[in-house]
C-alpha cells in the first residue's frame, strides 16, 4: 500500500485550513479503514478524479465547523448549514485541498490525475456509499468541531 | 448550458433502462436550478473530466431503486436494497453516464467518467456544480428517476 496517495490529502487538509483559517486541526495522524458506508457528521464533500486512475476524497465536518468556516471565510453570520454560501464554502475548500493534494501528485508520480467538480450535501440520517472501493479515512479535531478526510482509489491501495 | 451536452445524459438513461427491459420512458420539463433540494431517498453523483467537466447527479426513491436493481438482475425479487443493491445503483449511473460519455466521444469530445458516489439521505440539499444545475424528471414504469446535469464547459 503506498500510504502518501491516502496521507497527501490529509497533510493538504491540514495546510490549506491552517493558511486560509488559522485553524489548527489535531490528530489526524492515523489511517483507518472503513467499512463500505459512511454516516455524514453534517455537511460532506466529494471530490472525484480520473487519470491513470481513479479516486476521490470525501471531506466531512460537523455542523459546528462548516458553520465556522463559512462565516470566518465570508465575515457573515450564518446559523443554517443548508445555507447556499455555507455548502459552497465547504465545496471550495475541498476544491482547494484536492488541488492542492492532485498537483504534487501529478508532479511526483505523474499520474495525469484531472478534478471533477466538488459535491457538498447535507440532510438527515446522509449515508454515502462507496461501491467496491476500499476507503482510509484520517480524523481531527478542532476547537470548532471535527473533520474526517476519506480517501479511495480504484483498484485497491497498491 | 448547450442542449447537445445534455441530451446524451437523457438518451443513455433511456437507451440503458430499456437494455434492462423497462419501459414508458418520457422526459419531463426542464428546470434550472442553484441548488438541488431532493425528496428522493438516494442519489447517485458520477463526475465526468476532460474537454467537458461536470457532475451528474440520478436521484430516485428506495422503491424505484429496488425496481430498477431487479431489472438489472433479470427479474430477481429484491425486497432489501443491501450492499450488492447498491453497488447495482452505482454501477447503473455508471454504465448511463460511460454511455453519454461515448455519445459525447462520438461528437468530438473527450470525456472521461469518475467513480460514483451512492447518496442515501432525507431532506437533502445539494450543489453539484458551480454554474447552475440542469434538472429534469424521466417517468418510468418503475417511478421517477431525477436527473441533475451540471456541467461547466
Amino acid at each position: 500500500m503506498d500510504i502518501n496517495l491516502y496521507q497527501i490529502f490529509g497533510t493538504s487538509a491540514k495546510d490549506i485550513i491552517k493558511e486560509m483559517l488559522g485553524l489548527d486541526i489535531r490528530g489526524m495522524d492515523t489511517l483507518e479503514q472503513e467499512p463500505g458506508e459512511i454516516s455524514s457528521m453534517g455537511v460532506s464533500s466529494i471530490i472525484t478524479f480520473a487519470g491513470t486512475r481513479k479516486g476521490r476524497l470525501l471531506v466531512d465536518m460537523e455542523p459546528s465547523l462548516a458553520l465556522y468556516v463559512a462565516n470566518t471565510l465570508l465575515g457573515e453570520e450564518y446559523d443554517d448549514i443548508k445555507d447556499r454560501m455555507v455548502l459552497s464554502t465547504v465545496s471550495e475548500i475541498n476544491n482547494i485541498v484536492s488541488g492542492d493534494a492532485i498537483t504534487k501528485l501529478n508532479n511526483k508520480l505523474s499520474m495525469g490525475l484531472r478534478l471533477a467538480p466538488p459535491i457538498v450535501f447535507t440532510g438527515q440520517d446522509v449515508i454515502i456509499s462507496i461501491p467496491k472501493i476500499t476507503s482510509l479515512s484520517s480524523w481531527g479535531d478542532t476547537d470548532h468541531g471535527k473533520i474526517r478526510i476519506n480517501v479511495a482509489w480504484e483498484g485497491g491501495n497498491n | 448550458m448547450d442542449v447537445k451536452y445534455i441530451l446524451p445524459f437523457l438518451e443513455s438513461v433511456k437507451s440503458v433502462l430499456e437494455q434492462f427491459g423497462v419501459e414508458d420512458i418520457k422526459r419531463g420539463q426542464l428546470a434550472k436550478n442553484d441548488i438541488m433540494h431532493v425528496d428522493q431517498d438516494i442519489t447517485a453523483v458520477v463526475g465526468v473530466v476532460g474537454q467537458i467537466r461536470g457532475n451528474i447527479a440520478y436521484s430516485m426513491s428506495e422503491e424505484t431503486a429496488r425496481g430498477i436493481v431487479s431489472a438489472m438482475m433479470m427479474g430477481m425479487l429484491v425486497e432489501q436494497l443491501d450492499e450488492i443493491g447498491r453497488s447495482a445503483i452505482g454501477e447503473f449511473a455508471n454504465m448511463v453516464t460511460g454511455n453519454a460519455s461515448i455519445l459525447l466521444s462520438n461528437s468530438g469530445l473527450e470525456v472521461d467518467v469518475t467513480p460514483p458516489s451512492i447518496i442515501f439521505g432525507k431532506d437533502m440539499y445539494f450543489i453539484i456544480s458551480t454554474v447552475q444545475t440542469i434538472k429534469i424528471d424521466m417517468e418510468t414504469s418503475l417511478g421517477k428517476i431525477e436527473v441533475n446535469i451540471g456541467l461547466e464547459i
